[in-house]
């Protein structure tokens, strides 16, 4: 069974439409004919295997990307180097580039955020149509560090400090720490560079090492923020479990089964202690940190702080007190149960706004990305 | 001298110019500065672009550049050990001692930048391990937890039984399957867990990584 048709065409589209380029430009020869066999390769697989992965798969394992990428290159190369070979004057191939670049410029012309590469593109070109040589017209274009800026330097800036503003307004400190540090980065490298934007490849280098670097850092802090989060929700089930809701709960609820629902508050009832002290175990064991350290360690004050605990300060604080009761072969204490269902009925389990952005940061989030891209996403009105 | 002549030597000064005392780009330099003393050598445009043919100049150029970057690529990765990423510039160093063309350059290039990312998406599958941490954490809670007898049968054998039981399968009928569209003979390789690349983004002491290591043959059949 062929793999799904809107894959296929998604994977294989763009190979189609460079394929029908060079036919409409009249392509001939034994590379162009090697680009047809590996489409039809492509086009063979898409219908002899029945899954996307394989698919994918043995597209890379057979190299047919790169084949067909490479000899679209060799064909186009022949091509120009024809084309080339026609022209005998500077003038033809000033001509050409400025043609090439005034092609490209309809694709940047209502995209705001390639802005930059719009005017680099045009000041390109109004530079070569000011009358000067080709070789003056290149000069000039290394002299001011056009290509550079072709390159995307300008927007690469703008693209760091979106990013770090992102990782602020959602509280991601281990990666806004990251692009901090990749915003310096940039703004040395720049200083370093005679166009006051730095050179692409050694930016790259520098983003390869610190992705490394700060790798294992967000690893660690995801590692550390998993943990408590299990052993407060030992707690805070274990509580619950005794309450006279809990039958109604989803957390214990089996639907059609009220025997298995009683069942499964048992359970938690019984057990929760016995693995909560196994989570504070291995936690230990992972991190060297025991309950304690836990509401004024950095991952637990930051979570809080961006109002990603979904526990409110009440039901925070009662999980607190509910702790030392929490072991093997233990039950809380009454009046620990009555404040769960007073809670539970009273609906003051969830921090009001949990999960939300605070006004402040919505209004920074929609100067970040735009209004419509805002309301799309979180389907809300700014006024 | 021709003012056309001129104008091209201008240029290419200032493109030779661009890498002059850059660490980075020392061969460029060289490169384009053979260029440019080629082009100053000249008496004319016809002479020079002979020249330019005759002494293959623009593939020393490329290959120049591809040097001086595929060499900043390679001390990079050495120093932060990412010894399968390093593999794709010390190929590129060797090969373009060969090439004949800017062509051939791109494409052999090209091809090996493809091999190599293969080798590295395989060598990734090493994040099976740490990506099972949940499922052995829960293993070893329900095996170790103190709990009422009532409960022993369910918790410390039914679940761990039935988790290990579909750790397996799902390593047996899936997750090897896919790994071995990218290498026919894949096989998990634990050794791989304790190098730097991989050992880094693990966040727990080598005692616990040993454990898990042990844990996680047995949960997923290995």
């Amino acid at each position: 069974m062929p793999v799904e048709k809107q894959y296929a065409d998604s994977m294989l589209g763009t190979f189609r439409n460079m394929y029908q380029d060079l036919v409409d430009r009249k392509a001939g020869g034994e590379a162009f004919n090697k680009l047809k066999t590996t489409l039809d390769r492509m086009e063979q697989l898409a219908l002899e295997l029945d899954d996307l992965s394989s698919f994918s798969a043995k597209l890379t394992t057979e190299g047919l990307f790169v084949n067909f990428s490479n000899l679209y290159a060799e064909v186009a190369g022949e091509m120009a180097a024809k084309q080339y070979a026609k022209i005998s004057s500077d003038e033809e191939l000033l001509e050409q580039t400025l043609a090439a670049y005034e092609s490209s410029l309809k694709n940047y012309e209502n995209e705001p955020k390639q802005k930059s590469l719009y005017d680099t593109m045009k000041q390109i070109i109004d530079l070569g149509r000011s009358g000067i040589s080709y070789p003056v017209f290149l000069r000039i274009c290394e002299e001011k560090g056009l290509y550079k800026l072709l390159e995307g330097g300008a927007i690469t800036r703008e693209g760091l400090v979106e990013e770090k503003t992102f990782n602020d307004i959602f509280s991601l400190p281990v990666q806004f720490q990251k692009m901090e540090e990749l915003v310096t980065i940039y703004d040395k490298l720049a200083e370093q560079s005679a166009f006051n934007t730095p050179d692409t490849f050694l930016f790259e280098l520098e983003r390869v090492r610190l992705d490394w670097q700060y790798a294992p850092v967000q690893n660690r802090w995801d590692a550390v923020c998993r943990g408590w989060d299990r052993l407060l929700e030992l707690i805070h089930d274990w509580l619950d479990s005794f309450g006279d809701f809990a039958p109604h709960d989803f957390r214990w609820v089996a639907m059609g089964d009220p025997q298995k629902t009683l069942c499964n508050i048992k359970r938690t009832n019984d057990c929760n202690p016995g693995f909560l002290k196994e989570r504070e175990r291995i936690f230990y064991e992972y991190f060297q940190l025991k309950w304690d350290d836990i509401f004024s360690h950095e991952t637990f004050l930051n979570e809080f702080n961006a109002g990603r605990i979904w526990y409110s300060d009440e039901t925070l604080e009662l999980i607190k007190e509910t702790y030392p009761h929490c072991t093997p072969f233990n039950k809380p204490p009454k009046e620990l149960i009555k404040h769960a269902e007073d809670i539970y009925h009273n609906k003051r389990y969830r921090r009001v706004n949990s999960f939300q952005l605070s006004e402040k940061d919505e209004k920074r989030l929609q100067d970040l990305i735009g209004k419509e891209k805002f309301e799309k996403i979180y389907g809300i009105k700014q006024s | 001298m021709d003012q056309r002549l001129q104008e091209y030597l201008d240029y290419y000064k200032i493109r030779m110019d661009k890498y002059k005392d850059h660490p980075l780009y020392q061969h460029s330099y060289e490169s384009e500065k053979k260029m440019y003393d080629a082009l100053n050598s000249c008496e004319n445009l016809e002479e020079f672009r002979s020249k330019l043919a005759d002494e293959n100049l623009p593939l020393k150029n490329a290959v120049a550049l591809t040097k001086d970057k595929s060499l900043a690529r390679k001390e990079l990765y050495e120093n932060i050990k990412e010894v399968v990423r390093k593999k794709a510039p010390e190929q590129i160093l060797a090969m373009i001692q060969t090439v004949q063309s800017v062509n051939e350059l791109t494409k052999r290039a090209n091809e090996i930048e493809v091999a190599i990312a293969i080798e590295i998406s395989i060598d990734l599958l090493t994040s099976y391990f740490y990506s099972d941490f949940m499922a052995l954490e829960n293993i070893e809670v329900w095996q170790n937890a103190e709990i009422p007898d009532e409960w022993k049968k369910e918790i410390h054998e039914e679940w761990v039984n039935e988790t290990i039981a579909e750790g397996k399968k799902l390593w047996k009928e899936v997750m090897v399957p896919e790994s071995q569209k990218w290498q026919p003979d894949w096989k998990f390789d634990v050794d791989l867990i304790w190098e730097d690349r991989h050992r880094r983004l693990i966040p727990v002491p080598d005692e616990i990584v040993e454990k898990r290591i042990q844990q996680f043959k047995t949960y997923r059949g290995i």
